[in-house]
């Protein structure tokens, strides 16, 4: 039996994550047009932040002298010691949450910042392989640096939610998950219907006019990483605590490839698209996760969700190249009221005598 | 006369190339200034250099007094000076209102801490579209106000090029070929206009054009280029009459 409870928490949880990465990509790739192949290094840069210090800081307060044990040995201990002793200090547990969430998207930030510094001013395919290879860099630096994540075996985190019992404790981290989500949204879109907002998509469609009028157009596009990155850590970091554990391997390029997906698919310039990308990316691969047991294919069954969703990305570039929901102007204000405003004004006072 | 804009004895080489070769222009406040001269003479080029794009091996640019060699673009717009481009550089996919309101100049949402708070830019945006309703309409473009750029027509978008130029309050304006591709009577009409918003806006115009027939009787003073170099200099007439200038356009 499917426990439809733990589905559809899993649905929220997963999609408050790929919500989170499809809107910073899109104010990436689908208002500045910065082809962000990263993705997976400012994601892993909150997982890795969460991983290697929550536990950390907490086992202290825990009781835990860290010079007397081996964390990589023993970081699963740490982690369960630490949990337990977060369960009778429910305030503390959402202070570290919270601290080590914008932790991370501080941390996000920054590396966003200097992964693209060297090639921000370069052609967008060398930022592009820049940014890919930055991340690849910093997968294999956490595989095999031992003291940042526990290498290969990967690092244990502490459950911030461990004061809840039961099923009780998943709902609630989904609903705060998906708070998150909405919130970064709301400001995304926010940022998306001001001027800011289309200064990004004029210096996406013409950087060179937008330099002539004044724009500093490799700034401009920093800020663009900036917002981008540190929503990717933010997100980074919020995976972490949701699946208790941060392993190198978990932050492959692939990972980036699928939020691409879901941009395009859903209509890149278009929060709305992203959001309803991700959807559709979430739900097609939970449910294909829960039905594999169920159905016999004749090639690896891991697989079905990637064919699943090529394919589907393949019959939407075909007949909706834009995406499902394609961009639209972002109105700042409301341009035809104004328009028709002065029109009548200007209708009022015949011989345009006044000004 | 006064002349705001000065370059001195450019050189700008592309391998072996001379595009320039020494070029000394001096523009005149509140004139119509044409760069004449065939295919590849540099008239491009010398734009590009003024404004930033390119990087001169030798030589000066000087805008009202101080010295703007090698400025990025983005700083020679903060002197006042903005350009167009041979093929019109539009934001494609933005609408014509959006295309103007973009180049207009300080708006305090384009600044990411102020983006969040509507507030502070709601009354700036306002004036900014009726400014760029009254541009609009002065070129016959306001009825495209919420049509995408790309939409337009070769001759709407050369418009639309020019008025964002005016949307961004600019001292001088260097147009590069503003009447390639256009029929001759929207020609005669593009100048006009021009003519027209330099009486009323005090403008300077920097203009370079391959088509003399069209472009001439509009002009205050003329400087004609060939291979890099200003081969003549003076009124429309004396140009014209100049047995060099005849030379290097029919080929020599
Ligand atoms: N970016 C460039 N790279 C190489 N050569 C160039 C470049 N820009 C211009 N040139 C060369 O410089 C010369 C002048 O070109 P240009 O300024 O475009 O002439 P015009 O605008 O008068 O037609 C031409 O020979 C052209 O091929
Ligand atoms: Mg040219």
């Amino acid at each position: 039996m499917i426990d439809i409870i733990r589905l559809l928490v899993d649905i929220i949880a997963f999609y408050a994550i790929y919500l989170l990465l499809s809107i910073s990509l899109n104010v990436e790739y689908g208002y500045a047009g910065i082809p962000n192949f990263g993705k997976a290094l400012f994601f892993a840069a909150g997982g890795f932040v969460v991983g290697s210090l929550t536990s950390r800081l907490l086992a202290p307060l825990a009781g835990i002298d860290l010079h007397q044990v081996n964390f990589k040995i023993y970081n699963v201990l740490i982690a369960t010691k630490v949990s337990q002793y977060l369960s009778g200090n429910i305030l503390l547990a959402l202070t570290a949450f919270i601290a080590m969430i914008i932790l991370g998207a501080i941390m996000g930030g920054l590396l966003g910042v200097v992964a693209s510094y060297p090639a921000i001013r370069l052609r967008e395919d060398y930022l592009a392989i820049t940014l890919l290879a930055a991340g690849e860099l910093a997968r294999i630096i956490a595989r095999n640096y031992d003291p940042l994540i526990c290498g290969t075996l990967g690092v244990s985190v502490p459950d911030p939610f461990a004061w809840l019992p039961g099923i009780q404790r998943s709902i609630v981290q989904a609903g705060i998950m998906m708070s998150i989500a909405v919130m970064v949204w709301l400001l995304v879109e926010r940022i998306a219907r001001s001027p800011f907002g289309r200064l990004l998509r004029a210096i996406r469609e013409d950087e060179r006019a937008a330099e002539v009028y004044g724009k500093n157009v490799a700034s401009i596009r920093m800020r663009a990483l900036l917002i981008g990155s540190s929503i990717a850590g933010l997100a980074g970091a919020i995976y972490a605590f949701y699946v208790g554990s941060v392993h190198a391997d978990d932050y492959t390029p692939i990972r980036t490839f699928i939020v691409w997906v879901m941009v395009v698919l859903g209509g890149a310039g278009n929060n709305a698209g992203a959001a309803l990308g991700s959807l559709v990316y979430v739900l097609s691969d939970r449910i294909i996760m829960q039905v594999k047991y169920y159905i016999t294919v004749p090639f690896d069954i891991n697989y079905l969700s990637y064919m699943a969703f090529g394919t589907l990305l393949i019959l939407v570039l075909m007949y909706r190249p834009k995406g499902i929901l394609p961009e639209k102007p972002s109105l700042t204000i409301d341009f035809s009221k104004v328009i028709s405003r002065l029109r009548e004004e200007a209708e009022a006072s015949p011989e345009g005598s006044g000004g | 006369m006064d002349a705001p804009l000065k370059t001195r004895d450019l050189v700008k080489t592309f391998g072996g190339i001379r595009a320039l070769d020494g070029v000394s222009i001096d523009v005149y406040n509140e004139k119509i200034t044409l760069i004449i001269g065939p295919n590849g003479s540099g008239k491009t080029t010398l734009i590009n250099v003024i404004t930033g794009f390119y990087h001169p091996e030798r030589g000066e640019v000087k805008f009202n007094g101080s010295n703007i060699t090698g400025l990025p673009p983005f700083k020679i717009f903060e002197k006042g000076i903005v350009r167009t481009f041979q093929i019109p550089h539009l934001f494609k996919s933005l609408t014509v209102l959006e295309n103007m309101l973009v180049a207009s100049r300080n708006n305090p949402g384009e600044k990411l801490r102020k983006a969040l708070f509507k507030n502070s830019w709601r009354r700036a945006e306002e004036h900014l579209v009726e400014k760029a309703l009254r541009i609009l309409e002065l070129l016959n473009l306001d009825h495209l106000w919420d049509k995408p750029a790309c939409t337009l027509s070769g001759g709407q978008m050369k418009l639309l090029e020019i008025g964002r130029a005016l949307m961004a309050d600019p001292l001088m304006v260097l147009m590069d070929e503003p009447i390639a591709g256009v029929n001759p009577r929207l020609a005669n009409e593009i100048f006009e206009h021009l003519l027209s918003l330099r009486k009323e806006l005090n403008l300077t115009f920097l203009i370079v054009e391959h088509r003399l027939d069209i472009a001439l009787p509009y002009a205050d003073y003329v400087y004609a280029m060939d291979r890099g170099k200003i081969i003549s200099k003076g009124s429309p007439s004396e140009v014209l009459e100049d047995k060099i200038v005849a030379r290097a356009y029919l080929g020599g």
